[in-house]
């Protein structure tokens, strides 16, 4: 029990710089995105002309905004999931239902992260670059997809050793705040 | 391997695993096992989805009403249409349909209206005396008008799916989005005629509130106007529409803080991430349908069983009020858009005419429970149970029935403006 508390703590910890990191990653996405692109209109009405690059780059950088904060999403639980299971189960089953959803985001998260970066291998090795003004390596663009299954990955493994403290009688932990805020407006 | 994939979706999906995982679970296990897909197409397909230009317009409309949120129009829109129709019979709740129809027009995501207005409106609705669970049924219901009046999210999604320009998806949305605010309009008159009415706003105080107002309502116009205008792209016009939201915020209203401003960033970074992570897995899909021929096969059966139009766009509807009970807007358009699209072109359906139906259904199926997240939210605003809420639903849902049914009888509403382009 008391190396479960302390494998947590030190998840918890890492998963707090991990959340910090890719939450700056995409609020620096958007911003950019929302400048570049407003950039971009101003220049072209000014001048006549604009800068291709301010156009291509926002769309290839959402990914990387993308996959890194779905361990985000995971640990604050604000993916979209249908929510019939929970809402008949309670207690012990309740945990154990949790247990196992973060389990499989788990395995999920294995699976993608080690079936991404064979992707980007492959990427690397055929070094195609994008057909823009300034051209980037495809396989920039791709290693956000390993990247982020890899941060769900090691998210889910947080979710599992607090399912498996709550299981075992102890107190649910406090709530994070690092990288807080909440998903408004999904739909 | 397609029957077990598809059976560990569903089960994964009734557990409650998050669905962009359910997504990518069932699709990646029979695209590479079952078709021998190498994960690199399924990556790329991925990618081609979510940096589709179009795309990037979500996210910025959805800053772009965050920061109004934070800088204080919605309260002067709600403000402006209080004294507008405040002293009509149910006047509150008729001013709680137009000012989600007003902040639709700036905002593309049904949540964020539903806090920013209903915040606002609810507790004095409540306080005046209006059945809270009819309250907040007329949050989410009068929500959904930011599926139709442009820009939606749900337009760019449509567009991005079938390259249908996405100009011609929010002209679509635009006379169906008024014939529904005319419905609830109609049926908040009706349920509430017999409540007491407020005093008449005096033509100084409503001058007074439409000059306040005036650079809110201004931001359709920045948005429409630079797409129709030819000036601005929609992802062009987002983002202007997200700097004037700054500026307003900042400069007029000065009600915007630089905490306010971040906070608007995060937020819309996540919500960026709900929507796009279940398209970026939803498209692993594409290559199932795309290998196994499934849309045909469908198409097929359709012709066999000699089905009408009529009856295709009927069964559309029960499709998608049934899936909408149970899943949020953007996993059905991802999980049949694709599989419709081949019947709508074998029954020559106007493919602007399907949306706009197509859109009414799943709208619809977000205000049946179990899963209405906006029901949720409208009832989180007033404190109000969901489950007491739900005994509101089957009068809003007769509502959208008849507005459904509309839309199906009458073709034109939705594609004479996109016509007109």
């Amino acid at each position: 029990m008391a190396l479960l508390r302390f494998l947590a703590a030190i998840v918890r910890r890492i998963n707090d710089i991990l959340a910090k990191i890719a939450m700056a990653i995409g609020m620096a996405v958007i911003s950019f995105a929302a400048l570049a692109l407003f950039a971009q209109v101003v220049e072209r009405h000014v001048t006549g002309q604009g800068y291709a690059w301010m156009n291509d780059f926002p769309p290839y950088l959402i990914p990387w905004c993308v996959f890194p904060l779905m361990g985000v999403l995971l640990r604050t639980d604000q993916h979209i999931k249908v929510e019939v299971a929970p809402n008949l189960l309670k207690g012990t089953a309740l945990i154990a239902l949790r247990l196992f959803i973060a389990t499989v985001c788990l395995a999920a998260g294995v699976y993608f992260c080690w079936s991404g970066t064979q992707a980007v291998g492959f990427f690397i090795l055929l070094g195609e670059v994008t057909e823009t003004e300034i051209e980037i390596p495809f396989w920039y663009l791709y290693a956000a997809f390993p990247v982020g299954f890899g941060v769900l990955a090691i998210f889910a493994i947080e979710r599992i050793l607090e399912e498996l403290l709550l299981l075992f009688g102890d107190k649910p932990p406090s709530e994070s705040t690092a990288a807080g805020g909440t998903a408004e407006g999904s739909a | 391997m397609i029957a077990w994939g598809s059976i560990l979706a569903i089960v994964l999906l009734l557990l409650s695993v998050p669905i962009f995982l359910v997504f990518g679970i069932g699709s990646s296990l029979i695209a590479t096992i079952d078709l021998r897909q190498p994960f690199t197409t399924l990556l790329q397909v991925s990618y081609g989805a979510i940096t589709k230009h179009v795309l990037l317009s979500i996210p910025l409309f959805i800053f772009a009403g965050l920061v109004m949120l934070r800088a204080g129009v919605a309260g002067r829109l709600v403000h402006l249409c209080i004294t507008l129709v405040g002293h009509l019979p149910g006047g509150l709740g008729i001013a709680m349909v137009l000012a989600m129809g007003f902040f639709a027009a700036f905002c593309g995501s049904i949540l964020a209206a539903i806090t920013a207005v209903g915040s606002i409106l609810m507790p004095s609705m409540v306080e005046r005396g209006y059945d809270k669970p009819f309250v907040v049924l007329l949050a989410a219901t009068a929500g959904l008008l930011e599926v139709l009046i442009p820009p939606s999210n749900g337009a760019i999604i449509f567009s991005a799916l079938t390259d249908v320009p996405v100009s011609k998806t929010f002209a679509a949305g635009v006379l169906p989005g008024f014939v529904f605010m005319a419905l609830l309009i109609i049926y908040v008159s009706f349920a509430c005629r017999r409540m007491e009415r407020a005093a008449q706003a005096t033509w100084a105080a409503r001058r007074s509130a439409f000059v306040q107002a005036i650079p809110g309502l201004l931001t359709p116009v920045i948005i429409l106007g630079g797409i129709y205008g030819g000036l601005l792209t929609p992802s062009e016009s987002a983002a202007a529409a997200a700097v004037y939201a700054i500026f307003v915020g900042f400069l007029i209203h000065r009600e915007l803080t630089f905490k306010g401003l971040l906070d608007a960033v995060r937020s819309t970074a996540l919500t960026t991430t709900v929507i796009f992570s279940i398209i970026a897995m939803a498209t692993f899909m594409s290559v199932i349908l795309t290998f196994t021929r499934a849309p045909q096969t469908i198409v097929e059966y359709f012709i066999v069983y000699g089905v009408t139009p009529l009856t295709f766009l009927i069964v559309v509807g029960i499709i998608c009020l049934i899936l909408g009970t149970f899943l949020e807007a953007i996993p059905v358009i991802y999980l049949t858009v694709p599989v419709f699209l081949a019947v709508i072109e074998h029954y020559g359906i106007d493919i602007i005419h399907f949306y706009v139906v197509f859109g009414a259904f799943v709208g619809l199926g977000l205000l049946t429970p179990p899963v209405c997240v906006g029901v949720y939210t409208a009832a989180a605003v007033i404190r109000e149970a969901p489950e007491r809420a739900f005994r509101a639903v089957p009068a809003f849902l007769a509502v959208g029935l008849v507005y459904a049914a509309l839309m199906i009888a009458f073709p034109t509403v939705a594609t004479w403006l996109p016509s007109k382009l």
